[in-house]
């Protein structure tokens, strides 16, 4: 009797071992075939959804598998792309409140994925996508109200993300919906300025840095404290700044903007502050023979006149260089003018979407495998701009996939077909690997640590870059919260607020990545990635002539 | 034998206070190490090649300009010789003018250049100066 119980359980236990490892290996095929782009069947999806560290990773794979793949002419199909996204899109809710914005980039595979910023939002932008096909506008527009917050730069600031297309769709559902002209009109803006960010910050912090550049005093502390700040002020003020607003407007838009946080990064930046700003200070405060403290308050206290100083150095040199000064109001002038077609493309009885290529994949590096390195889509690229191009397209209303890309033609008259092909100009306004590398269009090298990481621009302001970009974003929030509990007005305090998170993505572009590297304790970095992730996403406006 | 009395000699160099103001002025082209708050001498002239047109149009002629890049050099100068000096009458006179100087240049460019000028047609100063010449010449 005993030898059969021994015999019972060792028969169950191997047969739980059998078990288990038949469903590892059939979880494993399951993550397998999707990483390849195959679409599961639904019970095999379910399936590979049970585990809750994968499962929204699983549910986005599926989702844009059948996208690419699927039969979109059938409704079990749509009805399973639209289950599988806004299952996606509901698990990334709990990226909302500050404390677990480190979760942002994933610090490592052992937490449940959220998907990365990149695929959080155009997860959000295809859910709408699909809702707008089938004319659910009403469902559409919260969705993409989320999306533009589900962007690194999530706080609840004026404008949440610098990707056009969510502010292009925002823009058609609010007009289809009817709703008030104060909402149209923050869309709009939206639109024109994100579009005027992609265009125009790089060359405006290029200007910014070489003005840094020539600087003889770049050893005093509040001037290297401006420069930070100011190049940090350029990205908010391009968001914040009216669109009337002139170049030089943003410069000093920047200035101001940029001078809002400085007492923000002591206070909330400790560990950087101790790392970077204080061994300068401590030297300086040394040979000037007085105390530390004294040092930081003289250096502090004289940020807000070297910022105003800078920004006057910056518009001294551009406007003592016509050239580049046209070229810049150019620029600003063309971001206008394709803003002001795209609200035409968008509010048209029929609109255009074509999303393509496949998005940026993640790889581990580093000798402990504690960096995850972003390698961007061949055809993708991740400067700041908006790429177009010239494309030819015959399609019905609706959804229609063919050789790996998508084509929506969102129609007003369902029964809309455009028999011969028509030219049109592609404009891109979504890119998966400028998105995947970058902060409010500031460029990181790789993450380590659920950080992002930043290529120093300028060797002299690369030190106060060190704060982490991500820590002045989750920052950012509080300053809004502090700013309202002071009885300032919501408008006034998300101004500050955004300004701070502006200053991150700049922080973050002026920062070097070598202290972070030598501070990691070796965990390895979390590669997920969604494979299957469209590269871009173009909005498709009548052939525009040249620019 | 030879080397190690060497060390030790530009170590009591460099630890007491038997350094001369010439040594003091010197200090700063002869260091190959990152010091925080002051930028190398070599570091300060590849980043000066690289910006010149903007700091023509910042500083406008070849007359201010130099003045400004010598009281830049000369302010590191007293800047690494300032956290070097030690005791003896020749470090508590290069301490005292980096003292000064390093608060008016945290301070204010005029204030920067006007104490430069004071500073610089002091004997200490005038040592540094020729110091930089030599140096600059090297160079």
């Amino acid at each position: 009797m005993k030898e059969y119980h021994i015999y019972r359980f060792v028969f169950s236990l191997v047969f739980l071992c059998a078990s288990i490892g038949a469903q590892a290996r059939s979880a494993g095929d399951s993550l397998e075939k999707l990483m390849n782009g195959q679409p599961l069947s639904e019970a095999d999806t379910d399936q590979a959804m049970q585990n809750p560290k994968n499962a929204s990773q699983v549910a986005m794979m599926e989702a844009f598998n059948l996208l690419r793949r699927g039969d979109l002419a059938d409704s079990g199909t749509r009805s399973l792309v639209l289950k599988y996204l806004s299952y996606a899109e509901g698990t990334f809710g709990d990226l909302r409140q500050p404390d677990n914005f480190s979760m942002a980039f994933s610090a490592d595979a052992d937490t449940p994925y959220r998907g990365r910023p990149h695929e959080r939002v155009l997860t959000a932008v295809m859910l709408a996508v699909m809702d707008m096909e089938r004319g659910r506008y009403d469902m559409a527009l919260p969705t993409l109200k989320n999306a533009e917050f589900l962007d690194a730069r999530w706080q609840s600031m004026p404008y949440g993300t610098d990707a056009p297309l969510v502010y292009a769709l925002s823009l058609r559902a609010l007009t289809k919906l009817g709703s008030s002209q104060q909402d149209v009109d923050r869309a709009r803006h939206g639109l024109y300025r994100s579009i005027r960010m992609l265009t125009l910050q790089e060359h405006l912090i290029e200007a910014a840095n070489n003005v840094a550049a020539a600087n003889m005093r770049n050893d005093a502390v509040a001037v290297k404290i401006a420069h930070v700040l100011l190049a940090t002020g350029i990205s908010s003020a391009l968001i914040n700044a009216a669109d009337d607003a002139s170049i030089f407007n943003v410069i000093t838009a920047a200035a101001q903007e940029a001078g809002t946080y400085v007492s923000v990064l002591e206070q909330k930046f400790a560990g950087e502050y101790e790392q970077y700003i204080k061994p300068s200070m401590a030297n300086v405060a040394r040979v000037a023979q007085i105390d530390a403290q004294s040092m930081a308050n003289i250096s502090f206290g004289r940020v807000g006149l070297e910022l105003d100083l800078y920004a006057k150095e910056i518009i001294k040199v551009l406007k003592a260089r016509p050239a580049r000064e046209t070229r810049l109001a150019l620029m600003n002038r063309d971001a206008k003018k394709m803003a002001r077609e795209i609200e035409k493309a968008v509010v048209a009885p029929s609109l255009l979407l074509r999303f393509e290529g496949v998005g940026p994949k993640v790889v581990r590096s580093g000798e402990y495998d504690e960096i995850a390195q972003i390698v961007k889509s061949a055809t993708g690229s991740v400067a700041s701009e908006i790429r177009e191009k010239s494309i030819a397209v015959a399609v019905k209303c609706g959804l229609s996939n063919m050789g790996d890309s998508l084509t929506v033609l969102l129609c007003d008259d369902r029964d809309l077909q455009k028999g011969e092909a028509e030219k049109f100009t592609a404009l891109e306004l979504w890119s998966s690997s400028r998105k995947a590398t970058s902060v409010m269009g500031r460029r990181f090298e790789k993450i380590l640590k659920g950080r992002a990481q930043f290529r120093a621009t300028t060797e002299s302001i690369a030190a106060i870059g060190a704060v982490t970009a991500l820590a002045l974003l989750s920052a950012s929030s509080d300053v809004y919260s502090q700013c309202r509990a002071r009885g300032g007005s919501a408008s006034q305090c998300q101004q500050q607020g955004a300004a701070l998170a502006g200053a991150a993505a700049i922080a973050a572009g002026i920062s070097g990545a070598v202290w972070l590297i030598g501070r990691a304790s070796n965990p390895e970095a979390d590669p997920r990635f969604v494979p299957s992730m469209f590269e871009s996403g173009y909005l498709l406006v009548p052939n525009r002539t040249s620019r | 034998m030879k080397i190690c009395f060497s060390l030790l000699c530009i170590a009591l160099l460099f630890s007491n206070g038997c350094m001369s103001i010439k040594d003091y002025s010197t200090l700063y082209f002869r260091n190959h190490k990152k010091i925080d708050g002051v930028e190398s001498a070599a570091d300060l002239t590849r980043r000066l090649a690289a910006s010149k047109s903007e700091r023509e149009i910042l500083y406008g002629d070849n007359s201010r300009f130099s003045l400004l890049a010598t009281c830049t050099v000369f302010r590191n100068q007293l800047f690494v010789a300032g956290m070097a000096a030690g005791g003896g009458e020749d470090g508590r006179k290069v301490s005292e003018m980096a003292k000064l100087m390093e608060v008016a240049y945290q301070t204010s460019m005029d204030d920067f250049l006007a104490t430069c000028e004071r500073e610089i047609n002091t004997d200490v100063g005038s040592i540094f100066i020729q110091a930089q010449k030599v140096f600059a010449g090297a160079n």
